[in-house]
C-alpha cells in the first residue's frame, strides 16, 4: 500500500524564538535519563541532537537506544509540537498595560472559544500541547470551574499578576548571552466534518497566543535578553486591550452621563496610548517599516469592563455578532463594524490621542467592547471580589473571530449584509473614516 | 565591587518609564547586564494566595547562584518573598539581590552570610532610590555553627554531613530537600556549609525554594516544602536525590564529617566553624573524598528508593595513605627501643657489679627495669595485635580496591567507547570544517549528502499516524504498513549494500592489479622496462589485463549507478560516494599506467600470446 503524501510544511515556525526552518533540520529531545544537560537549556534538560538512527515506529533512537518522540526547535532547543510541522501557526498578539486585565481576557477568551467552536462554528479547538497550556488551564478553571464557585474571592487570588520571569517563561543559553522567551499558548484549529473546508487538511492552524506582562510593552523593555514581544511582528491579528477605566478622562464622561464606575478599575490612573505607540515603533522596527506606511495587518481595539460603562453607547446591545447560515455559524462583520464605529466615536470623544494613536499605526482598525468576567466586581475593604459562578464572559470571542473571518476565511466565515448598489466598501477602516 | 538591587511592584520604578514589576532600587552604576540577569531571578510564585489565611507563611526564597556577567563571575545572594499587594491590588513580592565578586566572599560560606541580620532586606521602605555603594559583608565572626537545627529537625546533625559529603562527591548533581512548612531552612544549610571547607562553601549553590533557574544557572541543593506541588512531582520522580527533612530520617549514616558534626552538637564551644577545628574539617572532607567504595553506592541507594530518607550507605572507618605511614614508622620505632631495652637487660648484672654498691637499690632498679621490659613487651604485643588488626583491615580494603578497580576498568572502557564516538565526530567535525575551507566539489558533495539526509527526516517526519490511519482500517493495519514500508526500505537498503560490497571487491582486484603495474614501474628503470616487455609473460598478463579492464570498469560503474540517489540511510550513501571515488580514482591511475607504459612499449612490437 503507497504511503500518503507528505503534508510537510516548507518552512515551519518556531512558537518561542520565531525562527523559521525547514523541517529536516528539526531536532529530537533524547530520552534516556543519563543524557541530560542541554548546551543551550542547561543541566536539567534532555540532549537535544540530529538522529541518524530511527525504529519500525518512524520514532528517533537516542544514544542509549530509546525511542524519542519529542522534537525541538533547531535554533532556541525549546520543545516544539509535532503539529506545527505541517500546520501553519497563527499568532496573535495580546497587548495592553499592566493591570489592563489581558490575563482575565486570555482566560475567558480560551474558555468561551472551547465552548463555542465545535458547536458553532464546526471546529476543533484543541490543546496542542496540553502540558504547555497548563498554565492557561489553571486560569481557566479558577475561573470557571472554582471549587468555591459560590464564595466571594478576591480578584487577585482568582488570576496572579503576570510576571517577567518564572513559569510562564523559558530561557535559552547562546554562549554568554541569555535570553528568555514567553512561553506560548498552543491551541490546534482544525474543520470538523460537516465544515466546508473539511477535506481541506491545509486550512488548520495552531493559534498561538502568548501571556505577556505588561511591563514586556512599556518603552525600553524590548531587548535582546528579553525579546518577550516579538511575536508582535508575526502577528496576523494585534490586539490591543484598553481599559477606559483607567483613563480618567474617560472616568470623567462616565461621572457627566450618570454611570456609576468608582471602585471598578484599579483606582489608578496610566498613559495607556504610549504603550500602543511603543508596540507600533516595535513592529516598525521589526518589520522595516518606513515612517509613513501603515502596518497591514487588522489592530483591535478591545476596550475591556464593558459591563461597567456599556450604559454610555446609545444602543447597549450585548448581543453577540454571530449569525446562523446555512446551518453553520458565521461572523457579522456589518454588526462588528457598526459597534465599532459607536465605540470609536465615544472614545475619540473621551481619549482622542488613543485613536489617533491606533489609526496612524494600522491599515485596519477596529474597536470592539468587551468585558471577561460579565458583570463588575463587588468592593470590599481588602479590594475588589467576584464570585465565581457569577461570571458570564461578555464579547470576548468577538475581536479574535472577526479577525479570523478577515484573515482566515476558509476556517471562521464571516457574512456581511446585502449592500445597496454602489455602496459597496472595500474596508472597515475606510468607513470608518468616511464616518469621521 | 559588591551590588546591590531591589525589585518589586510600584506604579513608578527607578528606570525612567517603568512601572509594575521593576527595579526601584539598585546599587548606582549598576552595569546593565548584572541588572538585567538580577532582575531575570526575581522570579516567584506564593503557595497561598494573599486572601488565604495561611499568606503569611509563604516560604522565603534565598538564594545562592553563581552568574557570569561580561566576563566576571558574579555569587548572588537573593531574598524573594511573596508581599502585600501592590498598588493595583494584585500579587506582589519583594526581591532583595546582593552581588559579590570572587575577591569579596565571606569564609563563612553564603549561607551564613544571609542570615545575618541586614544583608538582605526584608521588605521594601518604599523610597525609589539609587544606593550608595555598600562596604564589604561580615566577614566570618558569625555564630557557632553546632548542628544543632539539624538535631532539632531531623533528629541527628549527621544528615548536615551527609548534605556536606555528598556534595564533596558529586557537586554537579541536584540533591532536593523536602521541608514541612514553617522550616526555616537557611540556618540549615548554614551548617552542613559550615562543615565543608572554607574554600570550598562558596562552590555550592542553593536555593530554599526551587524554581525553574534560568539556563546556564545550576543549583546543587534545591529546597522545596512539601506543600509545594513540585513536592509532590518530585515524589514520583524516579531517579532523583531526596532528602526528607523529618523527625522520622533515623540515625545519618557514619562518615568522617557526620562524627565531626555530632562531635560539635555535642559540644557547642568545639563548633566546627572555630579555626581549631578548620583543620579537622579538612581531614574529615579529605576522608569522604577519599572513601570511594562507600560513595559509589550512595546513589544507586538514592536512585532505587527516592523516597528513602537515608540516602548513603555506611561508609567504611576512614583512613588516610599519613595514616598508615605512621603507624609503620611506630610500629618499627616500638621493635627498635624493645631491642635496645633487652640489650639493657643483659647487661644488667656486670652494671650491677661495677656500679652498684647497695644491693637495695640493685633490686630496686632491677625491679624497675623489670617492670619497664614488660611494659615495653606489653606494648609490643599490643602493637603487634593491632599490626595485624591492620593487616587484615588491609586485606578488606585491597578486596575493595580490586572492586574499584574492576569499576575503573568498567568506567575506561565505556570511557574508551565515548572518546572513539567523540574522535569520530571531531573528525567528521574536521572534515566539514575542510570542505567549508575550501568549496568546490567537496561541497557539492557534502550538499548532496545533507540532501539526502533531508530526505530521510522527511520522510520520517512524513510517516505519522493521524496521516496513514485513514488510508489504513485500523492502527494495527497502519502499523502494519508501516512496517512493510519499512521492510521494503530495508531490503532496497540490503541490495544496495550487497551492490556494493561486489563493488568494493572489484575495486580491490582493480587496485591489485594497479598497484602491481605500479609497482612495475618503480621497480624496473626506463632500459630495464623494454626488458621487461621482452619478457613475453608479463606483456601476455598485460595484454589480458587490458582487455579486462574496461569490462571491470564498466561493470563496476554499471553497479554503482544510482546506488546514492537510492540509498536510505546516510551510511550507505557515504560508502557508495566513497566507492564511486575509489572508481575515479582507479581509472584515473590505470589511464596513467597506460600512458607510461606506451611510451616505452615499441608500436611495431605487438605483444604475442604465450600459445604463438
Amino acid at each position: 500500500m503507497p504511503l500518503p503524501p507528505s503534508r510537510l510544511l516548507e518552512r515551519c515556525t518556531c512558537p518561542h524564538c520565531w525562527n523559521h526552518f525547514p523541517p529536516e533540520e528539526v531536532l529530537w529531545i533524547a530520552a534516556h535519563e543519563d543524557l541530560r544537560g542541554d548546551p543551550r537549556l542547561g543541566p536539567d534538560h534532555h540532549l537535544r541532537f540530529l538522529p541518524t538512527r530511527f525504529n519500525l515506529d518512524g520514532h528517533a533512537l537516542d544514544a542509549r537506544g530509546f525511542a524519542c518522540q519529542a522534537l525541538a526547535c533547531p535554533h532556541c532547543h525549546l520543545a516544539l509540537p509535532r503539529a506545527l510541522l505541517d500546520t501553519e501557526p497563527a499568532f496573535v498578539s495580546i497587548l495592553g498595560a499592566p493591570a489592563c486585565g489581558k490575563s482575565f481576557f486570555l482566560a475567558a477568551l480560551v474558555w468561551q472559544l472551547r465552548q463555542m467552536l465545535p458547536g458553532k462554528f464546526t471546529l476543533d479547538f484543541s490543546d496542542t500541547d496540553p502540558a504547555a497550556n497548563l498554565k492557561l488551564s489553571e486560569y481557566e478553571e479558577n475561573l470557571f470551574l472554582n471549587p468555591q464557585a459560590d464564595h466571594f474571592i478576591p480578584l487577585a487570588g482568582l488570576i496572579r499578576k503576570t510576571e517577567e520571569q518564572g513559569d510562564l517563561y523559558e530561557t535559552v543559553n547562546y554562549g554568554s548571552q541569555t535570553v528568555s522567551y514567553p512561553r506560548p499558548f498552543l491551541f490546534t484549529l482544525r474543520p470538523r466534518d460537516g465544515h466546508p473546508a473539511a477535506a481541506n487538511a491545509g486550512a488548520a492552524r495552531v493559534l498561538c497566543l502568548y501571556d505577556n506582562a505588561g511591563e514586556h510593552f512599556l518603552p525600553g523593555k524590548d531587548t535582546t535578553a528579553s525579546p518577550a514581544t516579538r511575536h508582535l511582528a508575526r502577528a496576523f491579528l494585534l490586539l490591543f486591550l484598553f481599559d477606559p477605566l483607567q483613563d480618567p478622562r474617560f472616568v470623567r464622561l462616565c461621572h457627566q452621563r450618570g454611570v456609576h464606575v468608582s471602585g471598578v478599575g484599579t483606582g489608578r490612573s496610566s498613559r495607556q496610548e504610549s504603550i500602543l505607540l511603543e508596540a507600533a515603533a516595535r513592529v516598525r522596527r521589526l518589520l522595516s517599516l518606513p515612517p509613513d506606511e501603515k502596518h497591514q495587518r487588522p489592530l483591535i481595539v478591545v476596550l475591556t469592563k464593558f459591563d461597567a460603562w456599556a450604559r454610555l453607547l446609545a444602543r447597549p446591545d450585548r448581543k453577540e455578532p454571530y449569525r446562523e447560515v446555512n446551518g453553520l455559524h458565521a461572523v457579522d462583520c456589518d454588526q462588528v463594524e457598526m459597534r465599532s464605529a459607536e465605540v470609536r466615536e465615544l472614545l475619540a470623544g473621551a481619549c482622542p490621542d488613543v485613536v489617533a494613536a491606533a489609526e496612524s499605526f494600522s491599515r485596519e482598525v477596529i474597536y470592539v467592547p468587551v468585558s471577561a468576567l460579565g458583570k463588575p466586581p463587588h468592593v470590599e475593604a481588602t479590594g475588589p471580589v467576584v464570585r465565581p459562578s457569577d461570571i458570564r464572559p461578555l464579547g470576548v470571542t468577538v475581536p479574535l473571530l472577526y479577525g479570523a473571518a478577515r484573515a482566515l476565511k476558509q476556517l471562521v466565515p464571516g457574512g456581511r449584509r446585502k449592500q445597496p448598489p454602489g455602496g459597496a466598501l472595500a474596508f472597515p477602516s475606510e468607513r470608518v473614516l468616511r464616518r469621521k | 565591587m559588591l551590588w546591590e538591587l531591589c525589585y518589586t511592584s510600584v506604579p513608578r520604578g527607578l528606570k525612567p518609564g517603568s512601572a509594575g514589576f521593576c527595579t526601584v532600587a539598585a546599587t548606582t552604576g549598576l552595569p546593565e547586564v548584572l541588572s538585567g540577569k538580577l532582575e531575570m531571578l526575581s522570579g516567584y510564585k506564593e503557595l497561598f494566595p494573599p486572601h488565604d489565611s495561611r499568606f503569611g507563611r509563604n516560604p522565603v526564597l534565598y538564594s545562592h547562584v553563581r552568574l557570569n556577567a561580561q566576563g566576571r563571575v558574579h555569587h548572588i545572594l537573593s531574598r524573594v518573598a511573596a508581599a502585600p499587594p501592590d498598588y493595583t491590588g494584585r500579587t506582589n513580592k519583594f526581591a532583595h539581590h546582593v552581588a559579590l565578586e570572587e575577591g569579596d566572599l565571606p569564609p563563612a560560606g553564603p549561607a551564613a552570610v544571609m542570615a545575618q541580620a541586614g544583608v538582605l532586606q526584608a521588605g521594601w521602605d518604599g523610597q525609589v532610590r539609587q544606593l550608595p555603594p555598600r562596604p564589604g559583608l561580615p566577614r566570618a565572626d558569625l555564630g557557632p555553627s553546632d548542628g544543632r537545627r539539624w538535631r532539632d529537625v531531623t533528629g541527628d546533625p549527621g544528615w548536615a554531613a551527609v548534605l556536606a559529603a555528598d556534595f564533596l562527591r558529586d557537586p554537579s548533581r541536584p540533591v532536593y530537600l523536602v521541608y514541612p512548612l514553617g522550616v526555616d531552612l537557611l540556618p540549615l544549610l548554614a551548617e552542613a556549609l559550615a562543615l565543608l571547607p572554607a574554600e570550598r562553601r562558596w562552590e555550592v549553590t542553593f536555593s530554599t525554594f526551587h524554581r525553574a533557574a534560568p539556563a546556564g544557572l545550576f543549583c546543587a541543593w534545591r529546597g522545596l516544602p512539601f506543600d509545594a506541588p513540585e513536592a509532590a512531582d518530585l515524589m514520583r520522580k524516579p531517579g532523583q536525590r531526596v532528602l526528607q527533612l523529618a523527625r522520622t530520617l533515623g540515625p545519618a549514616p557514619a562518615n568522617a564529617l557526620a562524627e565531626l558534626a555530632r562531635a560539635a552538637a555535642a559540644v557547642p564551644s568545639a563548633s566546627p566553624q572555630e579555626t581549631s577545628a578548620g583543620s579537622a574539617i579538612h581531614r574529615a572532607a579529605a576522608a569522604v573524598n577519599q572513601d570511594q567504595s562507600g560513595w559509589r553506592s550512595a546513589p544507586e541507594t538514592m536512585t532505587a528508593a527516592p523516597r528513602v530518607t537515608m540516602p548513603l550507605a555506611p561508609a567504611p572507618p576512614a583512613r588516610s595513605g599519613s595514616r598508615m605511614l605512621a603507624f609503620v614508622a611506630g610500629t618499627v620505632a616500638g621493635i627498635l627501643v624493645a631491642g635496645v631495652a633487652a640489650v639493657g637487660l643483659w647487661q644488667v648484672p656486670s652494671m650491677r657489679a661495677a656500679l652498684v654498691t647497695s644491693s637495695k637499690e640493685h633490686r630496686q632498679w632491677e625491679k624497675e627495669a623489670q617492670a619497664q621490659a614488660t611494659e615495653w613487651e606489653q606494648q609490643l604485643q599490643g602493637q603487634n595485635k593491632a599490626l595485624g588488626e591492620k593487616g587484615k583491615e588491609l586485606e578488606t580494603t585491597q578486596k575493595a580496591l580490586g572492586k574499584a578497580q574492576d569499576a575503573a576498568a568498567r568506567a575506561l572502557a565505556e570511557l574508551k567507547i565515548i572518546t572513539e564516538e567523540r574522535d569520530v565526530a571531531k573528525r567528521q567535525l574536521e572534515e566539514e570544517r575542510k570542505v567549508k575551507a575550501a568549496p568546490g566539489p567537496e561541497q557539492a558533495r557534502l550538499q548532496r549528502e545533507r540532501d539526502a539526509y533531508a530526505k530521510t527526516i522527511r520522510m520520517v517526519l512524513a510517516l505519522r499516524p493521524d496521516e496513514a490511519i485513514p488510508t489504513a482500517k485500523s492502527e494495527e493495519e497502519f502499523k502494519q504498513v508501516l512496517r512493510d514500508a519499512w521492510s521494503k526500505v530495508a531490503a532496497k537498503e540490503r541490495e544496495l549494500e550487497k551492490k556494493l560490497e561486489k563493488v568494493e571487491k572489484d575495486l580491490e582486484t582493480l587496485k591489485k592489479e594497479e598497484d602491481f603495474w605500479l609497482n612495475s614501474m618503480r621497480l624496473y628503470r626506463r632500459d630495464e622496462l623494454a626488458k621487461l616487455f621482452k619478457d613475453k609473460t608479463k606483456v601476455v598478463s598485460f595484454e589480458k589485463a587490458q582487455i579486462k579492464q574496461p569490462a571491470l570498469f564498466e561493470a563496476v560503474e554499471r553497479e554503482l549507478k544510482g546506488v546514492p540517489e537510492k540509498a536510505h540511510s546516510a551510511e550507505t550513501f557515504a560508502r557508495a560516494r566513497r566507492a564511486q571515488e575509489r572508481l575515479a580514482d582507479r581509472r584515473q591511475g590505470w589511464e596513467d599506467i597506460e600512458t607510461k607504459l606506451a611510451k616505452h612499449l615499441p608500436k611495431t612490437d605487438t605483444p604475442e600470446s604465450p600459445k604463438k
